[in-house]
C-alpha cells in the first residue's frame, strides 16, 4: 500500500461522511434542501442594521446573508512583542511568555469594489474616514463567512475585487455606528446600502485565558476562576500521559441557534472570552478505566451508546455489520470479547451491529423458451426485474433465448436479470459514435451493457494517443426503450469505468444521450 | 450596484441540472464556488489552477447529473473538486512549486503503513474506502473531523485548530493518535 492509496480512498468516501467530518459547519453547506444565498440586482432596502456583540455575531452573519454587508469579529494575529500598530491598549501578557495577546478588533466584510472607501459616523457625529486596509478572501483568522454569501452576480469579475475587509484602526468604544460607503472619488455612493451596527460594552470586556495545557487540573481551575470564568472538567482522555494533567481546553458552546459562530477567539495560545464563559478542561485519565474494566452486556444497545461507553473507558471499537432478524437495525448483536470479560484499557472490542432483516431472496425461474410477455409477468410476480436484449435469431420473435442468471439460483428481490430475446431474422440496428479524447495511449475495450450486465456489443480500441471515436452498433428494441451504459475496460490496468449512457427507442431511428463523460472520464486513468 | 438577496436551494440547483438548464451550473457556482475554490487552493496553492479545477468540477457534475442524484450536493461537489485537484497536483508535479499540503499529508500517512508493506500489492480501493468509513465511525467525532479536515480537505494544522477551536498541539496530538489507531484498524481489516 502507498500513502496515495489512503488519500485516493478518502476521496471515495460517502457524501454523508464528507459532509459530517470534512466540511465546516460555518460554511453554508448544510444538507440538501437547506437554503443558501446568492445576490441579484434590485434597488430596494436602503438601510439595514447590524448589532455587533459577541453573542450577536450569529445575527451579524445571518445579516451578512441578508445584506450586502456584515460586521464580524476581526482578530489580530498574536505578535512576538508589542510593536504598536493595531495593538489594543487592553493587550495582556501571559504568564508563560512575553507574547502579546491582542484583543479582537472589529472588522466589516462588505461587498464593494476595491479602491472605494468608507466613512464611519459614530454617536457623536465625529466622522472617521479611511480606505479599506486590504481586499481579501476571508482569511483564516476571521469568522469563516463564506465568500459566496457576499458574491455579486457577475462571475466575470474576480470575486476578490468585490470582497473587502475593513480593519478598524482602533478599538471602537461601545455605541451605534453607521457605515457609509464612498465611491472611488470619495463621494457618498448610492450603490451600496448604509449599514448600522452596534458595539456593545460586553464586546469590550472580554478577558484572556491561556489554554492551560500541561497544568494540573487544580492549578487550571484556580486560574480560570480568578478571571471570572467557570471551569468544568470533561471526561478523561486516553490514559497515555500523566494523570490529572490538562490535555486541552475548549470553550463551551452556547445551546442557542447562534452556537455555530464564535463568541470567543483563539489566538494560538489561549482564548479571548466573555466574562462568565465556561472553559472545559480535558484532563488526562491516567489509569482511570484501566486494567479492570468489565465489559457490560451490550446486546441490544444502540451502537452509538456502546461506542461512547467503550471510548470513555479507553477502549478501541471495531465495528462489524450483519443482518439479523432478531435484533433491530443499528443495535448491537454481539461483542467480542463477550460480556462480563475483564479487559484492559487500549483493548479492541469488536461490536457487531444489526443491519436489520436480510433482504428477501427468491429462486430464479427458467425463463428460456418463454415468450417475453410471459417472462415479464413471471418476473413481476417474483419481484424480479428483467431487461430485454434483442438479437437476430431464427427462433420466433419474442422468445427468450438466454438468461444471465442460472435457474434455481437464490437472488435478492428486485435484482435485474438480462433476458436475451429473439428479434427475428433482420432486426434494425443503430450506430452510436463514442468520442475518445486525445492522450489515451493504452488499448481498451468499449462495452455496452444494460443494468443486468450482459454485454450488448463491444469494440476494441487502440487510439495510441490520438483523438477519435469508436462506433458501437446495437439492435433496436422492437417495442418500448432500452437504456445501457458504455464502459471503457482497460483490462491490462485492471480498471473499467463508465463513459456514457444512452437510451434507444423502438419508435426512433436515433439515440438519446443520458450522460457523456468521454471528455473527462479518461483523465482519471491511473499511471 | 444595488443588492437584494434571493435564495436558491440544492433541490433547485439539482432540478436545473436534471432539466439540462445551464443556469444550474451558475447557481451551483454561486452557492459553492467559494468552498470548492478553497478546497482546490489547499491542494494546488495556485489561484488560477484552483479556478480551473472548480470549472472542471462543474463540468463533471454537469455530465454526471443525471443520472447521478447527489444526496448532499456540497459534499458531492467537494469530492469532485478534491479528487480533480489531487489528480492535477500529481500530473503537474506541483510539489516543485511548494506550498501544497499534499506532501506533508503523504508524509504523515506513511506512519500508518509499515515499511515491510508490499508496495506492489494491488489493493481493492473500495475495501479500503469501506474500512476508512468504518474507522471514522469508531473514533470520537472530533477526532474524525480533525482527520478528515487534514487528509480529505488538506487543511493546514493551524487552519484546523482555528476552525475546530483547538490548539495546534491538540490537533497534532489527535492526528498522531488517530494515525496509530488507523494502522491498527487497517491491520485488523487485513489491508496492511
Amino acid at each position: 500500500m502507498k500513502e496515495h492509496d489512503i488519500l485516493d480512498a478518502l476521496g471515495q468516501v460517502s457524501e454523508e461522511t464528507v459532509s459530517k467530518y470534512a466540511l465546516s459547519k460555518s460554511e453554508p453547506l448544510k444538507a440538501a434542501g437547506k437554503e443558501h444565498i446568492t445576490m441579484s440586482k434590485s434597488p430596494d432596502n436602503k438601510k439595514k442594521s447590524v448589532r455587533v456583540n459577541p453573542i450577536g455575531i450569529a445575527a451579524a452573519v445571518a445579516l451578512c446573508i441578508g445584506l450586502n454587508a456584515a460586521v464580524i469579529y476581526g482578530v489580530s494575529r498574536m505578535k512576538q512583542d508589542a510593536d504598536g500598530g493595531l495593538s489594543s491598549p487592553a493587550a495582556q501578557i501571559s504568564e508563560e511568555d512575553s507574547t502579546v495577546h491582542e484583543k479582537p478588533y472589529v472588522q466589516i466584510v462588505d461587498a464593494m469594489p476595491t479602491g472605494a472607501s468608507v466613512r464611519l459616523r459614530n454617536p457623536t457625529e465625529e466622522t472617521v474616514s479611511f480606505n479599506p486596509s486590504f481586499a481579501v478572501l476571508v482569511g483564516d483568522e476571521m469568522l469563516p463567512v463564506n465568500i459566496n454569501d457576499v458574491q455579486i452576480e457577475t462571475s466575470l469579475v474576480p470575486l476578490q475585487s468585490y470582497v473587502t475587509c475593513f480593519n478598524f484602526p482602533k478599538q471602537l468604544p461601545a455605541g451605534t455606528y453607521t457605515m457609509v460607503n464612498l465611491d472611488t472619488e470619495g463621494k457618498t455612493s448610492d450603490d451600496f446600502e448604509e449599514t448600522v451596527f452596534e458595539i456593545s460594552e460586553e464586546f469590550n470586556n472580554m478577558v484572556y485565558i491561556t489554554e492551560q495545557y500541561g497544568k494540573s487540573s487544580d492549578e487550571a481551575i484556580a486560574e480560570i476562576e480568578s478571571k471570572g470564568l467557570i471551569a468544568k472538567i470533561s471526561d478523561a482522555e486516553d490514559n497515555t500521559s500523566v494523570k490529572g494533567r490538562v490535555v486541552y481546553m475548549t470553550i463551551e458552546e452556547s445551546d442557542s441557534e447562534e452556537s455555530d459562530v464564535r463568541s470567543y477567539h483563539y489566538d494560538g495560545y489561549g482564548y479571548w472570552v466573555l466574562p462568565g464563559t465556561t472553559c472545559i478542561l480535558t484532563v488526562d485519565g491516567g489509569d482511570v478505566g484501566g486494567a479492570n474494566y468489565r465489559l457490560p452486556d451490550m446486546v441490544g444497545w444502540d451502537f452509538e451508546v456502546a461506542k461512547e461507553e467503550l471510548l470513555s473507558h479507553g477502549m478501541y471499537v471495531d465495528k462489524r455489520s450483519s443482518y439479523s432478524s432478531e435484533v433491530e437495525a443499528g443495535k448491537v448483536i454481539s461483542t467480542d470479547p463477550e460480556a462480563d470479560t475483564w479487559i484492559v484499557a487500549g483493548s479492541y472490542v469488536q461490536i457487531t451491529v444489526s443491519l436489520g432483516n436480510s433482504p428477501e431472496t427468491v429462486p430464479v425461474p427458467n425463463f428460456v423458451g418463454m415468450d417475453w410477455a410471459k417472462a415479464k409477468i413471471t418476473a413481476d410476480a417474483l419481484k424480479l426485474s428483467v431487461t430485454k436484449i434483442e438479437i437476430p435469431s431464427d427462433e420466433p420473435v419474442g422468445r427468450v433465448l438466454e438468461q444471465n442468471v442460472e435457474p434455481g439460483e437464490e437472488i435478492a428481490e428486485n435484482t435485474v436479470i438480462d433476458l436475451t430475446v429473439s428479434a427475428g431474422k433482420n432486426p434494425e440496428q443503430i450506430s452510436i459514435p463514442v468520442g475518445i479524447p486525445a492522450g489515451v495511449n493504452d488499448k481498451f475495450t468499449l462495452r455496452a451493457k444494460p443494468d443486468g450486465g450482459t454485454v450488448l456489443c463491444e469494440q476494441a480500441c487502440d487510439p495510441q494517443g490520438a483523438a477519435g471515436s469508436a462506433v458501437l452498433t446495437v439492435y433496436k428494441p422492437s417495442e418500448g426503450s432500452m437504456e445501457f451504459t458504455v464502459y471503457a475496460d482497460f483490462t491490462e490496468k485492471g480498471v473499467a469505468f463508465p463513459v456514457a449512457r444512452y437510451e434507444i427507442r423502438s419508435d426512433s431511428d436515433t439515440y438519446e444521450t443520458i450522460f457523456d463523460n468521454t471528455a473527462t472520464a479518461f483523465t482519471e486513468l491511473p499511471e | 450596484m444595488k443588492g437584494r438577496w434571493r435564495t436558491v436551494n440544492d433541490n433547485t440547483i439539482l432540478a436545473l441540472f436534471q432539466e439540462r438548464n445551464e443556469q444550474g451550473i451558475a447557481e451551483a457556482n454561486r452557492a459553492y464556488g467559494g468552498l470548492l475554490h478553497r478546497i482546490a487552493m489547499h491542494i494546488l496553492h495556485d489561484s488560477r489552477d484552483a479556478e480551473e479545477c472548480v470549472n472542471d468540477t462543474m463540468l463533471k457534475a454537469w455530465n454526471a447529473i443525471p443520472p447521478a442524484k447527489p444526496k448532499i450536493l456540497p459534499a458531492f461537489l467537494a469530492k469532485l473538486t478534491r479528487n480533480l485537484a489531487l489528480n492535477r497536483y500529481t500530473a503537474d508535479h506541483a510539489a516543485k512549486r511548494g506550498g501544497s499540503s499534499v506532501p506533508a499529508a503523504l508524509d504523515e500517512l506513511s506512519e500508518c503503513i509499515p515499511s515491510q508493506a508490499d508496495t506492489e500489492q494491488v489493493l481493492d480501493r473500495m475495501a479500503l474506502t469501506a474500512a476508512l468509513e468504518s474507522f471514522l465511525e469508531t473514533i470520537p467525532e472530533q477526532h474524525a473531523k480533525v482527520f478528515m479536515r487534514r487528509y480529505f480537505s488538506m487543511l493546514e494544522i493551524g487552519e484546523i485548530a482555528v476552525e475546530l477551536r483547538l490548539s495546534e498541539n491538540t490537533v497534532k496530538s489527535i492526528l498522531h493518535r488517530t494515525r496509530a489507531k488507523l494502522q491498527i484498524h487497517l491491520e485488523k481489516e487485513e489491508l496492511l
